[in-house]
């Protein structure tokens, strides 16, 4: 299984693989979660960056990876960079550089102050948006003009946190994070990344109505209910939907 | 065994001989005699004995207490010995004490140092102090200056007294704990974190205090003692129990509105209802009517005042916990005043405060245990020394059922047992931080003093330890300590491990995160179109899926879904409610009840059976109306010709039911609902083992359903699976999966302090402790599966919420035979299956295996989609 006949998953992982430019992409790691939550009075221990370490060994030997793309949000809090994610963000970098060369960071919303931490690490890059090629990665919090331009014919993004929430006839409820993908209404090729972090929730968005939806992209820019879902589940493995709207239909 | 009944010998006519002269005459002037409580009370408590006194509500045991502390302090003085010290400690679960203590020792205290005056005899001044979570900072430090002689308060400012820097150091020679009400606390964790506190109490004290608790009816009473007193070098410490809780004889009886409650219309049941309460009513002088929920309450006021505006306006008054306190301070004012006809009530009513005279209780439903039964009756008759009087109002067959054999019992005065929860992690990490913040421990001297009291004597060592290196948060990597730790836990230069305070947040975390009472969180409920409607607790929340119906404020709507702090819903006012409203303020019936009813529907099923007809029989030996007999006897009769059985204690009946795609799989199993929630959960995972499904179940305390996929389903190997499997785990495992578990690990972590309520001056919201604390269960779990949080969820669930130990007797009698089951096939569900299906959903229980589930879901959608496209 590919999206657009390019893009390949790796294992049951919440990522995509580009053989065309030995590219790993990922999106919404949300580091330090737990430190901001330990600050407001729930001592969550760290776990998060342990089981993506773990992860990313695991994809790390099955695909020839050469630069990790991260669609944005490579921290949580908003505002300054606090001590514990300063930390993580750091321990996340190095473990990678020790595996590939070039780690490309896209500027979420989140990602405010991660300037002073990145800038230490020559071939780490932060910007608003890469471009490599016909293919623009983004976060999707706000529209990127570069989506209707004339060379990039497929974007990648992040931000939303897609997942499907499934009910069976007992009514048991069962949440996948899922890829969505498919065309802009300007004819653009656009794939919509999970969250990499375990910790964020989801938007439902096979249950939500479009206005609840986060990123003004696939607000304004998407027709939704014409996107495609492919449900990711570390566990269970990988399971292609069909187009949101026959999904909402069905139920 | 040093706890024992005092025997009759031992009972007094008089005030002992060396009471104060004073306090002697003012006794004798206010009172004819003695109380039966008060015939043993007075000189136990002179003696310094612990006691446990067990009488009905109002017998004056509050007064006997405090009068012979009053004596005590007076003696003293006249020695010249009191001091500016707390001597008496005295707790009650009651949040509103200032109008019982006013009651009970402030106006006696004005009587007898009035009469002290006259008679020329110069009394030494004793001085009396609430303090409570209100009480105001300036009326501490007036504590502090001058220390009150007998100091009021509650479990929870107890726990924060402890820990007081300056306080805590007067209440070093308290010589009497008076423990009140006990009979409402020690079956839960508040009572376990005041045993702890007493424990903590009595290792700051120089010496022994008497421990002294006051209790209504309640069985099983020799541990309820030793709940009191704890015990000390291993053994029960001393306690004498004084128990004249069958001094009155009841006039009971259950009455039905109707001849025939099943084929009679729900509006004509009704009214025939009002017009069975106005006319007892008007028969009465004073009326307290119990209903079971906060909601009933209100209805049953306005039906009445609606009924006979001339009569009930002005003359009847509600009382329920979700009313101001004011308010609810009127009403017992009045009530004590006699200037009410009726009040209506839900639980409030139930403890303590003298509410006058009353010669008539009535109760809507079945109030679902015996001790609540008497306790509730027994509010009538009080102060002349009449006997009380109750009515129970039964609306449905099988409430009829319920009622029948709980008034036998009530009559009888056979209690049902509570449960004093043990060991419980949660509270004791609490006390632990409480602890380590007044001084360092040696751990060995922490575990012993921890171990005297009776919800932790049997408390492992492991636990102990495990909870220990979790408050010293010795979980989280090193450089996390000092975030996570609220203890450091050390060796010290004798080779000892020792604990104390770390980081000075701790202190002040725990003074403002104390208690054992978890955030019920309020969720505001709007229409989609942005009304507001008003207010639900989630533990109701939890049990609505989309399109369920339910009442809220008289009015029906149906459930959308809920966001955040907030609920979506759209009127429905043309739809029948799918969710009873009432159902998370159910009270559980007892599974001591549970099987007496299944004894006396024995004795009917065989006299059925013998062609017999039972009515005499039930006359003559219970209390019924006779249309509540007849009732009992076509519901029996009904259930028998419909499948020839009756499920009784001896023999469960399985009945599976076909339903279009679905097959409900009823368990009749009368033992209460805290025992079929654990037997239903564990059929359920074998079902779903068995099945290769997920699981819909329904529990109440007549049985459970499970509703599984129509497939071929056999009750004996679901059985012989069940009785093969080691249960305890079966259940913990089936527990993991479900929404209870979610939401009781955050109560418990909010209980150990690992989810703060309140945190550097800010509230966490219930809603944002409860997202997250999923995410924190598997952290916590993946540290390790015996993390005390994690355990705790899982003692509480299975051992407090349910009751895993009387379900595996249950299943243990069916694998050696002395229980019985009988499987029947029905397309329309039998009688006594009513009740049951048409009830929603409690819980729902997924499959094990997340892929093949995902595959399901799938699948499901696919076809779906298939089936629109052809």
């Amino acid at each position: 299984m590919k999206i657009f006949e390019r893009f390949e998953f790796v294992g049951n992982h919440p990522a995509l693989y580009d053989p065309e430019q030995k590219m790993l992409i990922i999106s919404d790691l949300h580091l330090g979660l737990e430190s901001l939550m330990a600050d407001s009075g729930m001592f969550m221990p760290r776990f998060q960056l342990s089981e993506m370490k773990d992860d990313l060994s695991d994809m790390l030997e099955k695909k020839d990876i050469e630069r990790v793309m991260v669609c944005g949000d490579i921290k949580h809090e908003f505002s300054e960079t606090s001590h514990g994610e300063r930390k993580e963000v750091e321990e996340f970098l190095e473990f990678l550089l020790d595996s590939v060369e070039n780690i490309s960071l896209v500027k979420g919303n989140h990602d405010n102050y991660l300037i002073y931490t990145v800038r230490r690490y020559p071939n780490v890059s932060l910007e608003e948006e890469f471009v490599f090629e016909n293919t623009a990665f983004i976060h999707g919090h706000d529209k990127r003009e570069i989506i209707g331009g004339l060379d990039v014919k497929y974007v990648v993004m992040g931000h939303e946190h897609p997942a499907l929430t499934l009910t069976d006839e007992i009514g048991v409820k069962e949440k996948i994070r899922c890829f969505l993908y498919g065309e802009t209404r300007g004819g653009t090729k656009l794939i919509v990344m999970p969250a990499f972090s375990s910790l964020a929730t989801g938007s439902n968005v096979n249950m939500i109505g479009d206005n609840q939806i986060l990123s003004p992209v696939l607000r304004e820019m998407v027709d939704l209910g014409e996107m495609e879902a492919i449900g990711v589940d570390r566990e269970a493995g990988l399971f292609k939907f069909p187009k949101l709207k026959e999904m909402k239909e069905a139920v | 065994m040093s706890i024992a009944r005092v025997d009759e010998s031992r009972s007094i006519d008089h005030l002992p001989k060396d009471f104060e002269p004073y306090v002697k005459r003012w006794f004798e002037d206010k009172f004819k005699k003695l109380t039966p409580p008060q015939k043993y009370s007075f000189e136990l408590i002179h003696e310094r004995r612990n006691s446990l006194v067990c009488s009905p509500t109002g017998s004056g045991k509050t007064l006997s207490a405090f009068l012979s502390i009053l004596n005590e302090l007076f003696l003293k003085g006249d020695k010249g010995e009191l001091e500016d010290k707390v001597y008496c400690l005295y707790v009650s679960p009651l949040r509103a004490l200032g109008n019982d203590i006013q009651r009970n020792l402030e106006k006696p205290l004005e009587g007898i140092k009035k009469i002290a005056e006259e008679m020329n005899i110069k009394m030494p001044e004793v001085r009396s102090a609430v303090r409570t979570g209100d009480t105001p900072s300036n009326e501490r430090q007036k504590m502090l200056d001058e220390p009150p002689h007998i100091l009021v308060t509650t479990p929870e400012t107890l726990g924060i007294i402890l820990n007081a820097p300056k306080f805590k150091q007067k209440l070093k020679d308290i010589n009497h704990v008076i423990v009140d009400e006990i009979h409402s606390l020690c079956d839960n964790k508040r009572g376990t974190h005041l045993s702890l506190s007493l424990e903590r109490l009595q290792a700051m004290c120089d010496d022994e205090f008497t421990r002294i608790g006051l209790s209504a009816t309640q069985a099983p009473i020799q541990e309820i003692a030793n709940y009191l007193v704890g015990f000390e070098n291993g053994e029960p410490r001393q306690c004498d129990i004084v128990d004249v809780s069958a001094s009155k004889e009841l006039d009971l009886k259950v009455v039905s509105p109707v001849e025939d409650l099943i084929h009679t219309s729900g509006e004509v049941v009704n009214s025939r209802m009002y017009e069975r309460i106005d006319s007892l009513v008007k028969d009465h002088v004073t009326t307290l009517i119990f209903t079971n929920t906060r909601s009933a309450t209100e209805r049953v006021v306005n039906n009445l005042i609606n009924k006979d505006p001339e009569y009930y306006r002005g003359d009847i008054g509600a009382h329920h916990s979700s009313m101001s306190r004011e308010k609810r301070l009127n009403v017992e004012e009045s009530l004590k005043d006699g200037e009410l006809k009726v009040v209506v009530t839900s639980t409030s009513l139930e403890l303590g405060i003298d509410i006058g005279y009353i010669d008539l209780v009535l109760q809507l439903s079945s109030p679902k245990g015996v001790s609540r039964a008497i306790q509730r009756i027994g509010r009538s008759g009080h102060r002349l020394a009449d006997d009380p009087k109750g009515r129970v109002l039964v609306m449905e067959r099988g409430d009829a059922l319920e009622c029948t054999e709980m008034m036998r019992c009530a009559k009888n005065n056979e209690l049902d047992r509570v449960r004093i929860p043990t060991n419980c992690l949660d509270v004791l990490s609490q006390h632990i931080v409480g602890m380590g913040c007044n001084r360092k421990w040696e751990v060995e001297e922490a575990y012993g003093m921890v171990r005297k009291s009776f919800n932790f004597h049997k408390l492992p060592r492991e636990d102990f330890e495990k909870t220990l290196r979790y408050v010293a948060g010795e979980y989280a990597s090193l450089e996390d300590q000092k975030v996570y730790g609220k203890i450091w836990l050390d060796t010290n230069e004798e080779g000892k491990r020792v604990f104390g305070r770390r980081g000075r947040m701790t202190r002040v975390i725990y003074m403002t995160n104390i208690g054992t009472i978890p955030d019920q969180s309020a969720y505001r409920v709007h229409t989609r179109d942005g009304r507001f409607v008003g207010t639900l607790d989630e533990e109701f929340l939890d049990r609505l899926t989309k399109g369920d119906i339910f009442i809220h404020g008289g009015d029906t709507y149906e459930f959308r879904y809920a966001r955040g702090m907030k609920v979506y819903v759209d009127a429905r006012p043309d739809k029948a409610p799918t969710v009873p409203s009432w159902f998370s303020e159910m009270l559980p019936l007892s599974y001591d009840l549970g099987t007496k009813i299944g004894e006396f529907n024995e004795k009917l099923l065989e006299m059925i059976e013998n062609g017999e007809d039972p009515s005499d029989w039930i006359r003559d030996n219970y209390f019924l109306d006779e249309k509540t007999v007849s009732s009992i006897v076509s519901y029996l009769d009904e259930q028998y010709r419909y499948v020839e059985t009756v499920p009784t204690n001896k023999k469960i009946l399985v009945e599976k039911n076909f339903e279009h795609d679905k097959i409900n799989l009823i368990f009749h199993t009368i033992f209460g609902r805290k025992v079929n929630d654990a037997l239903c959960r564990i059929f359920a995972d074998h079902a779903s083992e068995m099945l290769g499904t997920n699981v819909g179940m329904v529990v109440d305390d007549h049985g459970f359903v499970l509703i599984l996929p129509r497939s071929e389903m056999s009750v004996e190997k679901l059985l012989q699976r069940v009785l093969e499997s080691d249960l305890r785990e079966t259940l913990k495992k089936a527990v993991r999966k479900t929404e209870l578990m979610k939401r009781r690990f955050r109560h418990v972590a909010s209980r150990a302090l690992m989810i703060l309520r309140s945190y550097k001056g800010k509230k966490l919201s219930v809603g944002r402790q409860q997202m997250k604390s999923h995410f924190l269960l598997s952290a916590c779990e993946k540290i390790d599966e015996e993390f005390p949080i994690v355990k705790e969820t899982y003692r509480e669930i299975i051992e407090d919420y349910m009751d895993i130990d009387n379900a595996i007797d249950v299943l243990n009698d069916i694998e050696d035979g002395s229980r019985e089951y009988d499987v029947v096939e029905t397309e329309i569900p039998s009688p006594f299956a009513h009740d049951l299906v048409i009830q929603s959903q409690s819980d729902l229980l997924k499959l094990d295996d997340k892929k093949r589930r995902l595959q399901q879901l799938h699948h499901r959608v696919m076809k779906s989609i298939e089936k629109e496209d052809g």
